[in-house]
């Protein structure tokens, strides 16, 4: 298992999509790998834009764990709270002129893995995301 | 992850982008302000080429939602060589009908899944040379342990 904690999070979005990606857990996956790829970067910038209204204590606390079956992603961070179980899904019955540009990201992440659960607890965001690895 | 830098190219009343191995955070606003430069010019069609394109995020994608929104004269979008997870993952959003997908020879060369975990091997790679010119412009904290119980 790996534990990284980043204070000051403001500005550091690529940095700590880097280190994150580094992590033993992460660089040993075969198949899965491009979708972790894909999911920290999308986590990784929600939390950074959108987490904290006052940057001053700003940080992102991430823990990657990995088993023969399943590797798993738990983000936290003392932000608003935020579940982003309840964001509504893009709405895909709209023209695409009237598409929302934005508000892809978290869908992404859901679709993506196998399981994503989300808790506020001692005022922190924790969402925790598993995917199965296939043999 | 220093995306790679992605050119526009004008052919008369068509842009053609190739966006190398990534669309992402590193590298999608920087390729959106250089189309929004077009966007109010007589642009006819859009060439999206996507012959080594192995990630693509939402940021990347609001790129050719921009495209296809902002552009005056409506163009169309044309996309190159998609690889099939780049497709599920528009698939996933409900845009695939927004291009037109083709293929030319490139697309046919080499074995595809082996092509597909050869470019992906070669992102992991440059991920690690990215991390080791930069990590030190984060303070963080690593400790390291057994797998999980």
């Amino acid at each position: 298992m790996t534990q990284l904690h980043f204070p000051h999070i403001q500005g550091k979005t690529i940095e700590i999509i880097e280190t994150i990606l580094q992590t033993d857990e992460i660089v040993s996956l075969a198949e899965e790998w491009a979708v972790i790829r894909l999911v920290v970067e999308e986590l990784v910038i929600n939390i950074v834009d959108y987490a904290y209204h006052d940057d001053a204590n700003d940080y992102l606390d991430v823990e990657t764990s990995l088993t023969e079956n399943r590797i798993t992603l738990r983000f936290r961070d003392g932000g608003v709270p935020f579940n982003p179980l309840e964001q509504a899904p893009p709405d895909m019955s709209l023209p695409m002129r009237q598409r929302q540009i934005g508000g892809l990201g978290i869908f992404m992440v859901s679709k993506k893995m196998d399981t994503m659960t989300y808790e506020y607890t001692n005022n922190e965001n924790v969402l925790t995301i598993t995917k199965d690895i296939k043999h | 992850m220093i995306g790679n830098e992605i050119f526009v190219e004008q052919t008369g009343s068509t842009l053609h982008v190739d966006l190398g191995f990534q669309l992402s955070v590193a590298n999608a606003p920087d390729l959106q302000e250089k189309l929004n430069a077009y966007k109010d010019q007589d642009i006819k069609e859009i060439v999206f080429d996507a012959t080594d394109l192995v990630h693509l995020s939402s940021i990347g994608i609001r790129v050719f939602v921009f495209a296809f929104q902002k552009f005056k004269h409506e163009p169309k979008i044309v996309f190159v060589n998609c690889a099939k997870a780049i497709y599920d993952t528009l698939d996933i959003v409900g845009i695939t009908h927004m291009f037109t997908f083709v293929e030319d020879e490139r697309s046919q060369a080499g074995p595809p899944e082996n092509e597909w975990q050869e470019k992906l091997e070669e992102l992991k790679n440059k991920d690690l040379e990215d991390f080791k010119a930069h990590n030190d412009v984060v303070v963080y904290q690593m400790k390291m342990g057994g797998t999980e119980e």
